[in-house]
């Protein structure tokens, strides 16, 4: 089992103490070869000719190139791409039903209508009458005072029709 | 020139002065290169840190602030690279153990090798070498450069506590092996 280092701290003299011991024990062994004199020369005149080629006008425009220009043309495209084909429809709310209309092509529209009015060809005439007539009766009062074509209307209209159209009215047929 | 101190030829190479590197250098290399041999092991390795330091440094001396002096600069540069390194060797060993990697890497066979297998005859370069490489390196700048604890706690960007207690462990290693290499 591995034990955890002793963390318990270190005296000085302690470190003194070993370091003096590691230094003794070391003595008279075989140094390491130093190199000659020719190398340290030889090593400033190499490290000047890395610094010439590092700081050329090729190498300074590939750093630039690598560092900068590529990434950046990279992003660019990317976002650009993630634009085109990756960008979520905009959700705009309209204003208003007529809006929302008027958006919609003729077509759309047209067919609109006549599914609404395929119901109301195939309905009774009792029930058409009340989705016409199903209006507050002071719309009704305001239409044919506007209008006075009370008798017009009357007289087109069947006798159930007119019984709807006075209960809507809130009286009931004189 | 070489009246100048470290800071003022600092200036000197900003402002174009290319003697002025090349008197830093005259006066950095060899404690660059010895630092970087100790944490290595071979003058190869000690031969490149030197470069890519100096090569560094000159490349970001506008980085360099004097908060610490030059020579402290260039030695946090040499002892991270050095690190770099031992990091590198410890991933390619690991690799050349497996069957495959011996297959794609097949063991070098060459004079350099044999030149740095006698360089490592030293007791004491062995012991360093079995060190963890942090301790490897705290143990190389105390015990070889005798720098401060402040002035290794700025190379390795780390707080001064653990690396007393960091030399500490790293000289009890070396003293066994020595011990032990001795006695046999």
């Amino acid at each position: 089992m591995r034990l955890r280092a002793d963390r318990s701290k270190v005296t000085d003299e302690e470190e003194r103490a070993l370091e003096a011991s590691v230094r003794e024990l070391s003595q008279g062994q075989v140094e390491t070869p130093h190199p000659a004199d020719a190398y340290w020369q030889n090593l400033i005149i190499r490290i000047n000719k890395r610094v010439d080629e590092a700081t050329s006008g090729k190498a300074i425009s590939l750093s630039w190139a690598a560092r900068v220009a590529i990434p950046g043309v990279v992003a660019v495209l990317s976002f650009l791409i993630g634009l085109r084909y990756y960008a979520p429809d905009r959700l705009v709310t309209p204003a208003s039903l007529l809006e929302a209309t008027s958006t919609l092509p003729s077509a759309t529209i047209d067919s609109l209508v006549a599914l609404s009015l395929s119901g109301a060809e195939n309905a009774p005439d009792e029930t058409v009458a009340g989705w016409v007539l199903s209006i507050p009766h002071e719309m009704a009062s305001d239409y044919l005072c506007e209008y006075e074509g009370t008798t017009v209307l009357l007289g087109d209209l069947s006798d159930t029709e007119v019984k709807h159209l006075l209960s809507a009215l809130g009286s009931g047929p004189n | 020139m070489e009246t100048l101190t470290d800071l003022e030829l600092v200036d000197e190479v900003r402002g174009g002065n290319r003697q002025a590197f090349t008197e830093l250098m005259r006066r950095h290399q060899k404690k660059i290169y010895w630092a970087a041999r100790r944490m290595l092991g071979t003058h190869a390795d000690a031969d490149d840190i030197v470069q890519e330091t100096f090569l560094k440094a000159f490349m970001n001396l506008g980085e360099f602030r004097g908060d610490a002096g030059f020579f402290t600069w260039i030695y946090r540069i040499a002892i991270n690279l050095s690190l770099n390194a031992l990091r590198k060797r410890h991933l390619i060993d690991y690799l050349q153990e497996s069957e495959l990697a011996r297959k794609v890497f097949p063991a070098r066979e060459d004079p350099q090798k044999d030149l740095e297998a006698k360089e490592l005859e030293a007791f004491v370069v062995k012991a360093v070498a079995t060190l963890p490489d942090k301790q490897r390196a705290v143990f190389v700048m105390r015990y070889y450069e005798e720098l401060t604890y402040e002035e290794i706690a700025y190379v390795l960007k780390t707080s001064v506590g653990g690396l007393k207690a960091n030399y500490f462990h790293a000289l009890r290693k070396v003293q066994e092996f020595l011990r032990h290499a001795t006695e046999s």
